[in-house]
């Protein structure tokens, strides 16, 4: 259960939305400069809300009227950033690593590092990773956090073609592997359809719909079998 | 092949002791000052700062002065430090001391231009992976500051190395305790005849000082560090 | 066309004539002398005994002086605490030998805080002064390689045996002031200054005076500098061995050369008539062992004395 009632002032920008969605993924879906991002950052504590309050799976994370405001590091969430955040003096294990909890099984580790294609990457630093490496390792990284929710900020941005398969392949197969909470920011129908159950639309800092991913695909006019197909086939 | 005279080399030592002790000792207060006027934003900022600078703007002798009479017998702070039998009134800790202060500002400086060019937004993908403020500090920001702490070391240890007015005013000049290299440079120029040794102990301070201006600038100059927008 | 311009030019010369006086007649001349006289010239110049306008005064140790003036600081006149440095001085050509002259003396004493209640007696050898120290205490007194006041210390600590004892106990300064100032501050229970510093220091008490015998004699040379030898530096140096002038010097707690008028005290000095009252060794200066010191090896000493050019034994007195 996600539950988001915030009010947000970003110099001249401001946002105001309330949703409660009992969808496992959630899509923010918007053009660029809608508010989307800045509501994800909200849920994670980097920005503070004038009021409101936060919930996922009932733990709250943010209310202003009963006092309460979790510590970003204490919120249990894994974020996904636009730009990754790939700390650069730190090897990809030690990244992956950095949010891991006491007691996480070597098992645990390993899976998430087959799922994502990255145990030849293991020694490797950011700076010799590709666009598309770098992007699996930032969820890898996430994921390994075991966090209440998954927040994923435009995760195929700026990738060329064959990363962006490749990362909405790992994606998906995250999404029928674990049973993760996810909030997902994008402004491309494709992941939208890829990753979620249930769409909110957010316009110029304001909600204007929230819907089941099938209605968002319909009015975006998209045949609805064409979801299980991935986005590369020729099919049409 | 003798190239400095025993005492000469016994000044030469005491400087090393002193400058590397008075630096150390100085580089945790001088971290947890960048830090916060790197990090944080607090009311009285601007004096904070100007405190802090300081040993580098008032003549070394002032400063000097104001150690005398606040670690000296008697001072303020010196009374405890004798009863417990700490004193560094006249010892090579005092000049320690002195190096310490003296170098200080240069420190500070430095770690803070270091660690405001480590990105924010690394420090806050840290904090949403779980990790507290030191922990941040300890396993981010800190290591992508290393050029910057090192270049910084490196100018604040030249600096106490060559310190001189704050030492001599503060401790006097006692063989062995307190007459570094500085101080045994100007008791030979101070002498007639004393122009020898003068130019020798120039030339080994000159060359510790160049060491030191090289590490600084291959630190600083090599790999810029990159500036970016702080965003959330 | 023409006459305008040798108007002009006539303008220009008689406003650059009037500036030059005006400057030359405006800029004071200028004293560089050690810093022990401080309270004494800054005195002399206030009640108008150097004349008017009151001279510049630039005190600091003799050594620094004496460099600067050999590298050609615009000093008029130089007094130095000790002739080492006037020696030095004129060796770089850098004084008018002709108006070099003993300008004034000094006393060397032993000095505690105010209050303190320590007693020392010389006589008795370097346990009093130990006792003094007691277990970890030091004696204040100025670089003695290069300080005057340290020179004359060392000397006077030989002189008596008790160097060796307490050269480990010593904190040296980098002035003779700033000696001092350790005993004002109570950092140092003992400290060795000239008698005209303890007598302008109502923090400190004499406890001792070192005996004229166990050091050189400490005389403050003067001479003009330099390029510098005119009309007005000389008129300066007459004011400086005025009558008016010694008597501030007196009061100071320095010792002064007889004037033909002055009456005769316990405090006038005569260098030739008490080195004579030594004994007779002033004739026999050359060496060691007769003379009333004998300079021993310091522990580490920054200077072998092979190297060490100093203590010039050889001394012509011009009185």
């Amino acid at each position: 259960m996600i539950e988001l009632d915030l009010a947000l002032q970003r110099g001249e920008f401001s946002l105001e939305l309330a949703l409660a969605s009992p969808a496992r993924a959630l899509a923010l879906f918007g053009p660029s400069g809608c508010g989307k991002t800045s509501t994800l950052l909200a849920i994670a504590g980097l920005l503070q809300p004038r009021h409101g309050r936060i919930a996922i799976n009932d733990h709250v994370l943010f209310d202003s009227r009963a006092g309460v405001d979790v510590a970003t590091a204490r919120r249990g969430l894994g974020v996904v950033f636009q730009d990754a955040r790939l700390f650069p003096h730190l090897a990809v294990r030690e990244n992956l690593r950095y949010g891991m909890p006491r007691g996480t099984t070597a098992q645990a580790f390993d899976d998430v590092v087959q799922l994502l294609q990255l145990p030849a990457l293991l020694k490797r630093k950011p700076g010799q990773l590709s666009g598309g490496q770098i992007r699996r390792v930032a969820i890898g990284r996430a994921l390994l956090r075991q966090p209440r929710a998954l927040l994923l900020d435009e995760p195929l941005a700026n990738l060329h073609r064959e990363a962006r398969v490749e990362v909405l392949e790992h994606l998906r197969g995250l999404k029928r592997e674990f049973e993760q909470t996810t909030i997902l920011v994008t402004h491309q129908p494709d992941e939208v359809m890829a990753l979620a159950d249930q769409v909110a639309r957010i316009e110029d800092g304001r909600l204007t719909a929230l819907e089941d991913v099938r209605t968002f695909m319909a009015s975006a006019g998209i045949p609805v079998r064409a979801r299980a197909a991935p986005i590369a086939s020729k099919s049409g | 092949m003798d190239v400095l005279t025993p005492a000469e080399t016994v000044a030469l030592a005491l400087s090393f002791k002193v400058s590397l002790v008075g630096v150390a000792c100085s580089l945790p207060v001088a971290i947890g000052c960048a830090w916060l006027l790197a990090r944080k934003r607090f009311y009285g900022k601007p004096l904070f700062e100007g405190l802090l600078l300081l040993p580098l703007i008032l003549p070394p002798v002032v400063t000097g002065y104001i150690l005398l009479i606040v670690f000296g017998h008697h001072g303020a702070i010196g009374r405890w430090l004798d009863a417990a039998g700490l004193s560094i009134a006249f010892r090579w800790t005092g000049a320690a001391l002195a190096a310490a202060v003296m170098a200080f500002p240069l420190l500070v400086v430095a770690l803070r231009n270091a660690f405001e060019s480590v990105d924010r937004r690394l420090e806050n993908a840290a904090a949403t992976l779980g990790a507290g403020a030191w922990r941040i500090f300890f396993s981010v920001t800190l290591p992508l500051s290393m050029r910057g702490l090192v270049a910084g070391l490196a100018l604040a240890f030249a600096r106490a190395f060559g310190e001189f007015g704050a030492t001599i005013t503060f401790v006097s000049s006692i063989p062995g305790q307190t007459r570094t290299l500085p101080i045994a440079l100007y008791e030979l120029i101070s002498t007639p005849g004393g122009e020898g040794g003068a130019l020798r102990l120039t030339l080994v301070a000159g060359i510790v000082a160049l060491l030191a201006g090289v590490i600084a600038a291959l630190m600083l100059l090599r790999g810029g560090t990159r500036r970016t927008e702080v965003e959330a | 066309m023409r006459r305008i311009q040798r108007l002009a030019a006539c303008m220009m010369i008689v406003a650059a004539c009037t500036l030059a006086s005006a400057t030359a007649a405006a800029a004071p001349p200028t004293i560089f002398a050690a810093a022990s006289l401080e309270p004494a010239l800054d005195q002399m110049a206030h009640d108008g005994t150097l004349g008017a306008p009151a001279p510049r005064l630039v005190y600091a140790a003799s050594s620094a002086l004496a460099r600067q003036i050999e590298n050609g600081a615009p000093a008029d006149i130089f007094i130095s605490a000790d002739e080492r440095w006037m020696d030095d001085a004129a060796k770089h050509s850098a004084i008018v030998p002709s108006t070099r002259r003993d300008l004034l003396g000094n006393t060397l004493v032993l000095i505690a805080p105010a209050g303190s209640h320590a007693t020392v007696d010389l006589a008795r050898g370097t346990q009093s002064l130990l006792d003094a120290l007691d277990r970890d205490g030091r004696l204040a007194i100025a670089l003695p390689d290069s300080v005057p006041a340290g020179i004359y210390a060392r000397q006077s600590l030989l002189h008596l045996g008790m160097w060796n004892a307490l050269e480990p106990r010593l904190a040296m300064s980098r002035d003779v002031r700033a000696a001092l100032n350790l005993v004002v501050l109570r950092q140092c229970p003992l400290g060795i200054v000239y008698r005209s510093d303890a007598v302008s220091e109502p923090r400190v008490e004499t406890l001792a005076t070192f005996p004229a015998a166990s050091h050189k004699p400490i005389v403050y040379p003067v001479a003009i500098v330099k390029g510098h030898d005119n009309a007005a530096s000389r008129t300066l140096l007459a004011a400086l061995e005025s009558s008016r002038a010694k008597a501030v010097l007196r009061h100071w707690g320095f010792t002064v050369p007889p004037d033909a008028k002055q009456a005769v005290r316990g405090e006038t000095w005569d260098p030739i008539h008490s080195l004579r009252h030594e004994g007779g060794r002033t004739a026999q200066r050359g060496g060691s062992g007769a003379g009333g010191w004998t300079p021993m090896q310091t522990a580490i000493p920054l200077i072998p004395p092979s190297q060490a050019k100093g203590e010039d034994v050889h001394r012509k007195w011009t009185f």
